[in-house]
Protein backbone atom coordinates (compact mmCIF):
# COMPACT_ATOMS: atom_id res chain seq x y z
CA UNK A 1 0.00 0.00 0.00
CA UNK A 2 1.30 3.63 -0.69
CA UNK A 3 2.17 5.83 1.86
CA UNK A 4 2.19 9.51 2.69
CA UNK A 5 4.66 10.32 5.57
CA UNK A 6 3.70 6.70 6.82
CA UNK A 7 -0.42 7.57 6.41
CA UNK A 8 -1.49 4.71 4.81
CA UNK A 9 -3.47 6.21 1.35
CA UNK A 10 -6.54 3.63 1.28
CA UNK A 11 -9.28 6.89 0.86
CA UNK A 12 -9.92 5.06 -2.51
CA UNK A 13 -11.69 1.80 -0.66
CA UNK A 14 -13.44 4.60 2.28
CA UNK A 15 -17.00 3.64 1.49
CA UNK A 16 -18.15 7.21 1.68
CA UNK A 17 -15.49 8.74 -0.91
CA UNK A 18 -17.03 5.58 -3.09
CA UNK A 19 -20.31 6.82 -2.26
CA UNK A 20 -19.82 10.59 -3.10
CA UNK A 21 -17.19 10.90 -5.24
CA UNK A 22 -16.86 7.74 -7.63
CA UNK A 23 -20.06 6.42 -7.85
CA UNK A 24 -23.02 8.02 -9.70
CA UNK A 25 -25.71 9.78 -7.29
CA UNK A 26 -29.78 8.84 -8.26
CA UNK A 27 -31.45 10.92 -10.15
CA UNK A 28 -33.99 12.08 -7.01
CA UNK A 29 -30.53 13.15 -5.58
CA UNK A 30 -29.75 15.37 -8.83
CA UNK A 31 -32.81 16.67 -8.66
CA UNK A 32 -32.84 17.89 -5.36
CA UNK A 33 -29.33 19.67 -5.43
CA UNK A 34 -29.92 20.97 -8.34
CA UNK A 35 -33.02 22.55 -7.57
CA UNK A 36 -31.16 23.77 -4.29
CA UNK A 37 -28.58 25.32 -6.30
CA UNK A 38 -31.67 26.63 -8.22
CA UNK A 39 -32.66 28.66 -5.44
CA UNK A 40 -29.39 29.54 -4.05
CA UNK A 41 -29.22 31.41 -7.45
CA UNK A 42 -32.11 33.12 -7.11
CA UNK A 43 -31.25 34.45 -4.07
CA UNK A 44 -27.75 35.14 -4.09
CA UNK A 45 -27.80 36.60 -8.11
CA UNK A 46 -31.37 38.25 -8.44
CA UNK A 47 -31.66 36.52 -11.60
CA UNK A 48 -32.26 32.38 -12.07
CA UNK A 49 -29.73 30.14 -14.14
CA UNK A 50 -29.65 30.73 -17.65
CA UNK A 51 -27.42 29.36 -20.14
CA UNK A 52 -28.49 30.39 -24.03
CA UNK A 53 -28.48 33.60 -23.52
CA UNK A 54 -24.35 33.38 -22.03
CA UNK A 55 -23.88 31.35 -25.71
CA UNK A 56 -25.02 34.11 -27.26
CA UNK A 57 -22.63 36.22 -25.48
CA UNK A 58 -20.04 34.02 -26.82
CA UNK A 59 -21.05 34.22 -29.95
CA UNK A 60 -21.07 37.98 -29.78
CA UNK A 61 -17.08 37.41 -28.60
CA UNK A 62 -16.50 35.28 -31.63
CA UNK A 63 -18.05 37.14 -34.17
CA UNK A 64 -16.31 39.92 -33.28
CA UNK A 65 -13.19 38.50 -32.65
CA UNK A 66 -13.41 37.44 -36.72
CA UNK A 67 -14.06 41.22 -37.41
CA UNK A 68 -17.93 40.81 -36.98
CA UNK A 69 -19.64 43.79 -35.49
CA UNK A 70 -23.24 43.83 -33.50
CA UNK A 71 -23.14 47.11 -32.60
CA UNK A 72 -26.63 47.55 -34.72
CA UNK A 73 -28.25 44.45 -33.75
CA UNK A 74 -31.79 44.44 -32.11
CA UNK A 75 -31.04 41.64 -29.84
CA UNK A 76 -28.13 43.84 -27.86
CA UNK A 77 -29.70 47.31 -28.81
CA UNK A 78 -32.70 46.22 -26.66
CA UNK A 79 -30.96 44.02 -23.69
CA UNK A 80 -34.08 41.87 -24.40
CA UNK A 81 -32.62 38.86 -23.00
CA UNK B 1 -13.60 12.75 -10.99
CA UNK B 2 -14.65 10.79 -14.59
CA UNK B 3 -13.59 14.21 -16.41
CA UNK B 4 -9.95 13.80 -16.36
CA UNK B 5 -8.48 10.55 -17.92
CA UNK B 6 -10.82 10.33 -20.65
CA UNK B 7 -9.79 10.30 -24.05
CA UNK B 8 -11.27 10.17 -27.80
CA UNK B 9 -10.13 6.53 -28.40
CA UNK B 10 -11.30 4.85 -24.86
CA UNK B 11 -15.00 6.27 -25.12
CA UNK B 12 -15.99 4.60 -28.97
CA UNK B 13 -18.02 2.72 -27.24
CA UNK B 14 -19.28 2.28 -23.33
CA UNK B 15 -18.09 -1.19 -22.94
CA UNK B 16 -14.61 -0.89 -24.05
CA UNK B 17 -14.46 2.61 -22.67
CA UNK B 18 -14.82 0.59 -19.29
CA UNK B 19 -12.51 -2.10 -20.00
CA UNK B 20 -9.86 -0.05 -20.75
CA UNK B 21 -10.40 2.12 -17.71
CA UNK B 22 -10.08 -1.19 -15.71
CA UNK B 23 -6.97 -2.07 -17.37
CA UNK B 24 -5.17 1.16 -16.50
CA UNK B 25 -6.72 1.50 -13.36
CA UNK B 26 -5.07 5.12 -13.31
CA UNK B 27 -5.69 6.48 -9.52
CA UNK B 28 -7.45 9.56 -10.05
CA UNK B 29 -7.56 11.30 -6.40
CA UNK B 30 -4.04 12.62 -6.81
CA UNK B 31 -5.85 14.44 -10.05
CA UNK B 32 -9.01 15.11 -7.77
CA UNK B 33 -6.94 16.67 -5.42
CA UNK B 34 -4.82 18.86 -7.53
CA UNK B 35 -7.92 20.05 -9.37
CA UNK B 36 -10.11 21.38 -6.33
CA UNK B 37 -6.85 23.07 -4.95
CA UNK B 38 -6.36 24.61 -8.21
CA UNK B 39 -10.30 25.44 -7.87
CA UNK B 40 -10.08 26.78 -4.25
CA UNK B 41 -7.04 28.99 -5.48
CA UNK B 42 -8.86 30.52 -8.30
CA UNK B 43 -11.72 31.07 -6.30
CA UNK B 44 -9.52 33.14 -3.97
CA UNK B 45 -8.38 35.04 -6.59
CA UNK B 46 -11.68 35.78 -8.58
CA UNK B 47 -12.44 37.46 -4.72
CA UNK B 48 -9.99 39.34 -4.75
CA UNK B 49 -11.26 40.93 -8.36
CA UNK B 50 -15.10 40.74 -7.26
CA UNK B 51 -16.90 39.35 -5.16
CA UNK B 52 -19.31 38.32 -7.46
CA UNK B 53 -17.04 36.95 -9.92
CA UNK B 54 -16.43 34.21 -7.07
CA UNK B 55 -19.87 33.63 -5.97
CA UNK B 56 -20.53 32.71 -10.28
CA UNK B 57 -17.43 30.35 -10.23
CA UNK B 58 -18.74 28.49 -7.13
CA UNK B 59 -22.09 28.08 -8.32
CA UNK B 60 -21.14 27.04 -11.70
CA UNK B 61 -19.04 24.52 -10.14
CA UNK B 62 -21.65 22.53 -8.10
CA UNK B 63 -23.99 22.89 -10.94
CA UNK B 64 -21.41 21.15 -13.09
CA UNK B 65 -20.34 18.77 -10.29
CA UNK B 66 -23.89 18.16 -9.70
CA UNK B 67 -25.30 17.60 -13.32
CA UNK B 68 -21.97 15.15 -13.70
CA UNK B 69 -22.34 12.87 -10.75
CA UNK B 70 -26.10 12.88 -10.68
CA UNK B 71 -25.90 12.03 -14.78
CA UNK B 72 -28.96 14.34 -14.90
CA UNK B 73 -30.20 15.31 -18.33
CA UNK B 74 -33.20 17.13 -19.92
CA UNK B 75 -32.92 15.64 -22.71
CA UNK B 76 -33.31 11.94 -21.73
CA UNK B 77 -36.20 13.33 -19.63
CA UNK B 78 -37.65 14.08 -22.82
CA UNK B 79 -36.74 11.64 -25.35
CA UNK B 80 -36.21 8.35 -23.30
CA UNK B 81 -40.50 8.06 -22.87
CA UNK B 82 -40.49 7.71 -26.32
CA UNK B 83 -37.83 6.32 -27.17
CA UNK B 84 -37.60 3.70 -24.11
CA UNK B 85 -40.87 4.33 -22.15
CA UNK B 86 -38.54 5.29 -19.23
CA UNK B 87 -39.48 7.68 -17.09
CA UNK B 88 -36.88 7.73 -14.27
CA UNK B 89 -35.47 10.73 -15.06
CA UNK B 90 -38.61 12.58 -16.28
CA UNK B 91 -40.02 12.11 -12.63
CA UNK B 92 -36.06 13.34 -11.38
CA UNK B 93 -37.22 16.58 -13.67
CA UNK B 94 -40.76 17.22 -12.14
CA UNK B 95 -39.32 16.92 -8.60
CA UNK B 96 -36.99 19.29 -9.41
CA UNK B 97 -39.81 21.83 -10.88
CA UNK B 98 -41.86 21.21 -7.80
CA UNK B 99 -38.75 21.72 -5.10
CA UNK B 100 -37.69 25.09 -7.28
CA UNK B 101 -41.11 26.43 -7.34
CA UNK B 102 -41.74 26.42 -3.56
CA UNK B 103 -38.40 28.02 -3.31
CA UNK B 104 -38.64 30.98 -5.84
CA UNK B 105 -42.62 31.93 -5.17
CA UNK B 106 -41.08 31.95 -1.50
CA UNK B 107 -38.32 34.14 -3.18
CA UNK B 108 -40.54 36.33 -4.76
CA UNK B 109 -43.38 36.94 -2.32
CA UNK B 110 -40.73 37.90 -0.15
CA UNK B 111 -39.87 40.55 -2.45
CA UNK B 112 -43.66 41.48 -2.77
CA UNK B 113 -44.64 41.61 0.18
CA UNK B 114 -41.84 44.11 1.07
CA UNK B 115 -42.77 46.21 -1.90
CA UNK B 116 -39.56 45.94 -3.57
CA UNK B 117 -38.90 45.12 -7.52
CA UNK B 118 -39.01 40.70 -7.49
CA UNK B 119 -36.43 39.09 -8.43
CA UNK B 120 -35.54 37.46 -11.89
CA UNK B 121 -38.94 38.70 -13.27
CA UNK B 122 -36.96 39.17 -16.90
CA UNK B 123 -37.38 36.04 -18.14
CA UNK B 124 -41.17 35.81 -18.17
CA UNK B 125 -41.79 36.44 -21.52
CA UNK B 126 -44.55 36.39 -24.13
CA UNK B 127 -45.61 32.57 -25.37
CA UNK B 128 -45.85 33.00 -29.12
CA UNK B 129 -45.53 30.70 -32.57
CA UNK B 130 -41.63 31.44 -31.31
CA UNK B 131 -41.99 29.28 -28.24
CA UNK B 132 -43.37 26.90 -30.84
CA UNK B 133 -41.36 26.93 -33.61
CA UNK B 134 -38.02 27.27 -31.04
CA UNK B 135 -39.11 24.21 -29.21
CA UNK B 136 -39.69 22.45 -32.30
CA UNK B 137 -35.94 23.25 -33.50
CA UNK B 138 -34.15 22.67 -30.05
CA UNK B 139 -35.64 19.56 -29.78
CA UNK B 140 -34.13 17.87 -32.77
CA UNK B 141 -31.03 19.47 -31.66
CA UNK B 142 -30.26 18.12 -28.01
CA UNK B 143 -31.55 14.63 -29.48
CA UNK B 144 -29.09 14.62 -32.17
CA UNK B 145 -26.57 16.09 -29.66
CA UNK B 146 -27.66 14.73 -27.17
CA UNK B 147 -27.66 17.14 -24.48
CA UNK B 148 -29.52 20.15 -23.99
CA UNK B 149 -27.38 23.26 -22.88
CA UNK B 150 -26.46 22.23 -18.98
CA UNK B 151 -25.63 18.25 -20.98
CA UNK B 152 -23.70 19.14 -23.83
CA UNK B 153 -21.09 22.09 -21.21
CA UNK B 154 -21.35 18.76 -18.69
CA UNK B 155 -19.96 16.13 -21.17
CA UNK B 156 -17.66 18.78 -22.94
CA UNK B 157 -16.25 18.77 -19.59
CA UNK B 158 -16.17 14.88 -19.84
CA UNK B 159 -13.91 15.19 -22.98
CA UNK B 160 -16.32 14.08 -25.35
CA UNK B 161 -15.91 14.86 -29.08
CA UNK B 162 -19.21 15.28 -30.12
CA UNK B 163 -20.66 17.58 -27.88
CA UNK B 164 -17.69 19.82 -28.55
CA UNK B 165 -18.67 20.15 -32.04
CA UNK B 166 -22.26 20.24 -30.67
CA UNK B 167 -21.33 22.91 -27.81
CA UNK B 168 -19.93 24.97 -30.86
CA UNK B 169 -22.73 24.96 -33.24
CA UNK B 170 -25.15 25.75 -30.12
CA UNK B 171 -23.01 28.98 -30.01
CA UNK B 172 -23.17 29.63 -33.84
CA UNK B 173 -27.03 29.34 -33.80
CA UNK B 174 -28.08 31.02 -30.48
CA UNK B 175 -26.28 33.81 -32.51
CA UNK B 176 -28.21 33.24 -35.61
CA UNK B 177 -30.82 33.66 -32.85
CA UNK B 178 -29.75 36.79 -32.22
CA UNK B 179 -29.35 37.93 -35.26
CA UNK B 180 -33.06 37.29 -36.38
CA UNK B 181 -34.54 38.49 -33.01
CA UNK B 182 -35.69 41.54 -33.95
CA UNK B 183 -37.96 40.09 -36.91
CA UNK B 184 -39.29 36.96 -34.01
CA UNK B 185 -39.97 39.80 -31.84
CA UNK B 186 -42.24 41.63 -34.06
CA UNK B 187 -44.35 39.17 -35.72
CA UNK B 188 -44.76 36.73 -32.99
CA UNK B 189 -43.33 37.31 -29.67
CA UNK B 190 -44.97 41.09 -29.20
CA UNK B 191 -48.15 39.75 -30.09
CA UNK B 192 -48.42 36.88 -27.52
CA UNK B 193 -49.00 37.24 -23.43
CA UNK B 194 -46.38 36.69 -21.01
CA UNK B 195 -48.06 35.25 -17.96
CA UNK B 196 -47.12 35.64 -14.70
CA UNK B 197 -49.49 33.19 -12.90
CA UNK B 198 -49.54 34.81 -9.11
CA UNK B 199 -50.40 37.60 -11.19
CA UNK B 200 -53.88 35.70 -12.46
CA UNK B 201 -54.27 33.44 -9.47
CA UNK B 202 -52.58 34.97 -7.33
CA UNK B 203 -49.44 33.59 -4.96
CA UNK B 204 -51.46 30.65 -3.15
CA UNK B 205 -53.13 29.91 -6.05
CA UNK B 206 -50.25 29.79 -8.63
CA UNK B 207 -48.43 27.46 -6.32
CA UNK B 208 -51.03 25.08 -6.10
CA UNK B 209 -51.91 24.92 -9.27
CA UNK B 210 -48.34 24.88 -9.79
CA UNK B 211 -47.61 21.70 -7.83
CA UNK B 212 -51.17 20.24 -8.48
CA UNK B 213 -50.39 20.05 -12.32
CA UNK B 214 -46.83 18.82 -11.70
CA UNK B 215 -48.43 15.73 -9.58
CA UNK B 216 -50.64 15.23 -12.12
CA UNK B 217 -47.38 14.53 -14.76
CA UNK B 218 -45.57 12.82 -12.22
CA UNK B 219 -48.67 10.20 -11.64
CA UNK B 220 -48.74 10.23 -15.61
CA UNK B 221 -44.94 10.05 -16.08
CA UNK B 222 -45.10 6.39 -13.87
CA UNK B 223 -48.26 5.07 -15.41
CA UNK B 224 -46.96 5.50 -19.14
CA UNK B 225 -43.61 3.61 -17.84
CA UNK B 226 -45.57 0.66 -16.36
CA UNK B 227 -47.73 0.98 -19.70
CA UNK B 228 -44.74 0.81 -21.97
CA UNK B 229 -43.13 -2.15 -19.50
CA UNK B 230 -46.01 -4.07 -20.03
CA UNK B 231 -46.13 -3.73 -23.71
CA UNK B 232 -42.67 -5.39 -24.22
Amino acid sequence: MRTLGGIPLNINNNEFYKKWFKSAWTYVVGAVLLSLFQIVTLATTGEPLGLTSTFVNWGAWLYIAVGGSVDKWYYFSNDAA
Amino acid sequence: MDDINTNDSSIRSSSSYKVTKRKSNINQLPFGIGLFILLVFFGVFLSTLSEKLSLFWLIGISFGFILQKSRFCFTSSMRDPYLTGGTMLTRAVLIALAITSIGFTAIKYGYFVRGLPISGQSYIVPISIATAVGAFIFGIGMVIASGCASGTLMRVGEGFTIQIVALFFFIVGSLWGAHDFQWWELNFISKGKAVFLPDALGWFGAIFVQLFIISILYILAEKWEIRKQNEE
